[in-house]
């Protein structure tokens, strides 16, 4: 079920009343009824990874089946009798010895189902470059929605406790609860067991300013979702659709189109998850602090998708060293933690290749740094203009930076990416009509123009300075008056053209 | 509260609500918009450029000035563009204002039921009513469903549609059947980034057939041509899938004529050579469903259907055609002419025979 969709706010406004008249504990039980519920809507129809209807798509390959509900239930089954194993056992070899089959199911599961195709693939064209003729062979396995996100989140789980710092829940539905809660479950954030878990195992109280951010971040993402990203990606299909046939320009627009869009889409869809939560008085973790403001690239990951960045920082990077060991030894690890970010998103090699540059930005990063500490913080209201200015080109340098490595996680293979950036790069002037070029419509891109300078001023703008996600709150009334009429007007006056545009991050 | 050990509103333990003056405030905005929308016609509030602008221009200039209308045209673009109303007139020897052309464009087959129900009153004494086909008429892939049904379609149509684009139709028909404020604040979006409300580009000229200020008629260079019907064909057969609830619109039409004691014909008009040609080496097997299903319609129907493959079935040939389907006007009279010959062979309800 997608946020974004009639079916979903049916769905949840039979949940809430429900939930809020149960006791704790019926709450929790009705909670993971409608979590497994949720995952498993359109089961008997051929929806593929992105929630849309392909009529090529058998049941029993549909990847939001009642069949993937099952798997993510037994796994989830697993890691709790896991972690009960791995806390109560005396030996250490044998407590490492749950940790790893945890871990190694979770990945073996992940490795599968995610990869299983990739590796086929490329198996078979490393067998046709050496002069082989292998028979071609076929297996179709579905990426059931979500797999990547809970995984990572039991993973967690089983880690802490190996850690010792945090202790086992006896509660296998609690836990249950914890890896499936419908609000993060198919995109994120991916919450830790010691924040969320925690919140799982004991009573929730709804109070009136949490109903408020509520209400208010589910308005904030669904405008950023339906209004900001629902009107670019039009734009940015069209470029990356045939980038030889775009000019420069149209394709520079084009990819700042897609910049935003995806940050527009994620952040808008973790705002509802936050949302959703906050009215059942559950806290969710920051997924996006304001990336495109950032000053350096240390600083984009320090906002950009924060609950993935930060797994991978304390469950990989630091544990293969981190910034101990030397400097090379640093660089390496940053770039195995970025290489293995980028296979996380998906089994191709354009996301690795998105992942490695990264690795690359961040380690030339670190090296122009050497022995100081990044620095992110905008200059304060005293500085002068120079300082000002010279932040707003470093935030204007680490978003193109950004954006460029965008092309590869984009474009559908490496061709298409080398086109456009062959594009980018020889300043071509505008291809003739007749001759297939491709623009951008002026009335599109105005009207996205638009939203975006709205979504900035009444939105990111104030949430950037204050480091408050609801800052709109604590406006004036009549200003908040202003601005929420504003949002819900535009949002309801957005014309669906009825080409539903899914979350970007449900196909990872 | 509720001391069941199962419901007890435990959760609401300290819940202090205050006055929700925000939320207040935006539904009292919302409210004075659409108080105020509602005193605006939708002639001036829904954009006179659009699906329903040529609905009513053709409902006020075609219909209403029509005198007790015997032939129907309906259809998209290609058979607004291809059908002289005095041409045919003159052809089977009917009086002035016999024949309409009520075919819109972009129009899809609920816009032409939508179009006949809103004006069966005036067009029940028809004997005959052509419905034009167009090969992404079944198809949910290319074209969004339009104004019309965003406007007009039941919310039991809408939920039958598979997703997309089921969601988006749901939610356009509970917002824009019920209120006026998204139209109200797109007119307003218009007039602010174009300084003035858009206006119609379509008008009636003195052979009852409605044309689009925008048609150009100029010759276009192989390579336009050749890229037209690319860029067409490759629009047209994007994400190909026909669905059930389109067909629907077509044979609720069909019975929907009977019923009124007329005659139903289904007219599929041929497209230039190149976009056939394409569409055969790209799309032949998606083509040979969209026959398919409308042979099947007609059959189980009992209506007659004229297929023309090539425009020399029908009197025409490429150079006759302004773009991939659409006729020049020289074309529209050509066919015309043909077509009333066809109507009169076939003796359809008493027509006149052709001269």
């Amino acid at each position: 079920m997608l946020f974004s969709t009639v079916d979903f706010w049916i769905f949840f406004a039979l949940v809430f009343p429900l939930y809020f008249a149960l006791s704790f504990r019926w709450q929790n039980a009705m909670l993971l009824s409608a979590s497994y519920l949720f995952y498993s809507w359109w089961g008997s129809q051929g929806y593929n990874s992105q929630g849309v209807l392909d009529e090529n798509l058998y049941p029993w390959t549909n990847p939001w089946h009642y069949r993937f509900a099952a798997l993510m239930f037994a796994t989830s089954a697993f890691d709790w009798y896991a972690g009960l194993k791995i806390q109560d056992n005396p030996s250490a070899r044998s407590r490492r010895g749950w940790l790893l089959l945890s871990l190694g199911s979770n990945l073996l599961i992940l490795g599968f189902f995610k990869y299983c195709n990739f590796f086929i693939e490329n198996t078979e064209a490393l067998l046709h470059a050496l002069g082989f003729s292998p028979d071609p062979f076929v297996i179709k396995v579905t990426l059931p929605v979500a797999i990547s996100f809970y995984t990572f989140q039991s993973m967690a789980y089983t880690i802490d406790i190996y850690r010792g710092q945090m202790k086992p829940t006896n509660n296998l539905w609690d836990f249950m609860l914890f890896v499936a809660y419908f609000p993060h479950l198919v995109a994120g954030p991916i919450n830790r067991p010691q924040s969320l878990l925690s919140q799982c195992e004991r009573p929730r109280r709804m109070t009136w300013d949490g109903w408020r951010q509520g209400a208010v971040l589910i308005l904030i993402g669904l405008f950023r979702k339906v209004v900001v990203a629902d009107s670019l990606g039009p734009l940015a299909d069209k470029v990356f659709t045939d980038p030889t046939k775009c000019s420069s320009l149209t394709l520079l627009l084009g990819l700042y189109c897609y910049a935003i869009q995806i940050y527009t889409d994620f952040s808008g869809y973790s705002d509802i998850a936050r949302g959703l939560a906050k009215l059942m008085g559950f806290e969710l973790m920051h997924n996006f602090q304001h990336p495109y403001f950032a000053s350096n690239i240390t600083d984009f990951w320090r906002r950009w998708h924060v609950s993935l960045s930060t797994w991978l920082r304390d469950y990989l990077y630091i544990p293969l060293g981190g910034n101990r060991g030397g400097t090379l030894k640093t660089y390496r690890n940053l770039f195995l933690t970025m290489f293995l970010g980028g296979l996380w998103h998906g089994a191709s090699w354009t996301f690795v290749v998105w992942g490695t540059l990264h690795g690359v930005y961040l380690a030339v990063h670190k090296w122009m740094l050497g022995e100081r500490k990044p620095d992110g913080e905008a200059p304060p209201r005293e500085a002068g203009l120079g300082a000002r200015v010279i932040f707003l080109l470093k935030v204007l340098g680490t978003f193109h930076l950004a954006a460029l490595s965008w092309i590869f996680f984009r474009a559908p293979d490496f061709t298409k990416a080398w086109q456009f950036c062959a594009g980018l790069l020889s300043f071509r002037s505008k291809i003739a009509r007749e001759a297939g070029g491709i623009g951008l419509d002026s009335d599109d891109l105005r009207t996205a123009c638009f939203a975006v300078l709205t979504m900035l001023l009444l939105i990111d703008l104030p949430q950037y300075r204050n480091k408050d996600h609801t800052r709109l709150l604590n406006w004036p009334l009549a200003l908040r008056v202003l601005a929420l009429a504003v949002l819900v007007l535009w949002l309801i006056s957005t014309r669906r053209t009825g080409e539903h545009v899914p979350f970007i991050y449900f196909q990872f | 509260m509720s001391r069941s050990s199962i419901f007890n509103f435990e959760s609401f333990a300290g819940f202090r609500p205050r006055m929700p003056w925000a939320l207040l405030g935006v539904l009292a905005i919302v409210a004075a918009l659409e108080a105020a929308a509602r005193l605006v016609p939708n002639d001036v509030l829904i954009q006179p450029n659009s699906a329903w602008g040529q609905l009513r221009l053709v409902e006020r200039e075609v219909i209403a000035s029509s005198r007790a209308p015997q032939i129907v045209f309906l259809g998209s673009s290609r058979m607004r563009n291809a059908v002289v109303p005095r041409v045919v007139e003159e052809r089977l020897g009917m009086p002035k204002g016999s024949v309409v052309n009520c075919a819109l464009g972009g129009g899809r087959l609920f816009d032409a039921l939508d179009l006949y129900r809103r004006n069966r009153e005036i067009l029940k004494g028809t004997k005959v009513v052509v419905i034009g086909l167009d090969d992404w008429y079944f198809t949910l892939g290319s074209h969004p469903l339009g104004t019309l049904y965003e406007l007009d379609a039941p919310l039991s149509d809408r939920m039958r549609l598979p997703e997309p684009p089921r969601n988006a139709m749901v939610l356009d028909g509970l917002l824009q059947q019920r209120v006026k404020v998204p139209f109200a604040l797109r007119y307003f979006a218009h007039v602010l980034l174009n300084g003035k409300p858009s206006e119609i580009s379509v008008y009636v000229d003195e052979y009852g057939q409605v044309r689009d200020k925008g048609d150009e008629v100029k010759a276009l260079t192989p390579a336009e041509i050749e890229h037209d019907a690319a860029n067409l064909a490759y629009h047209h057969y994007s994400r190909f899938r026909q669905s059930p609830v389109l067909a629907g619109h077509l044979e609720e039409l069909i019975r929907s004529i009977r019923e009124d004691g007329a005659q139903a014909l289904l007219v599929e008009l041929p497209n230039r050579s190149a976009y056939r040609e394409r569409v055969r080496q790209d799309h032949e097997t998606e083509f040979q469903a969209h026959l398919a299903l409308a042979r099947e319609i007609a059959q189980r129907l009992d209506v007659p259907f004229l297929y023309y493959e090539q425009p020399e079935d029908c009197g025409l040939r490429d150079t006759l055609y302004a773009d991939y389907g659409h006729l020049k006007p020289e074309g529209a009279h050509a066919f015309s002419a043909f077509f009333a010959t066809e109507l009169g062979a076939r003796n359809l309800s008493g027509l006149p025979g052709a001269k």
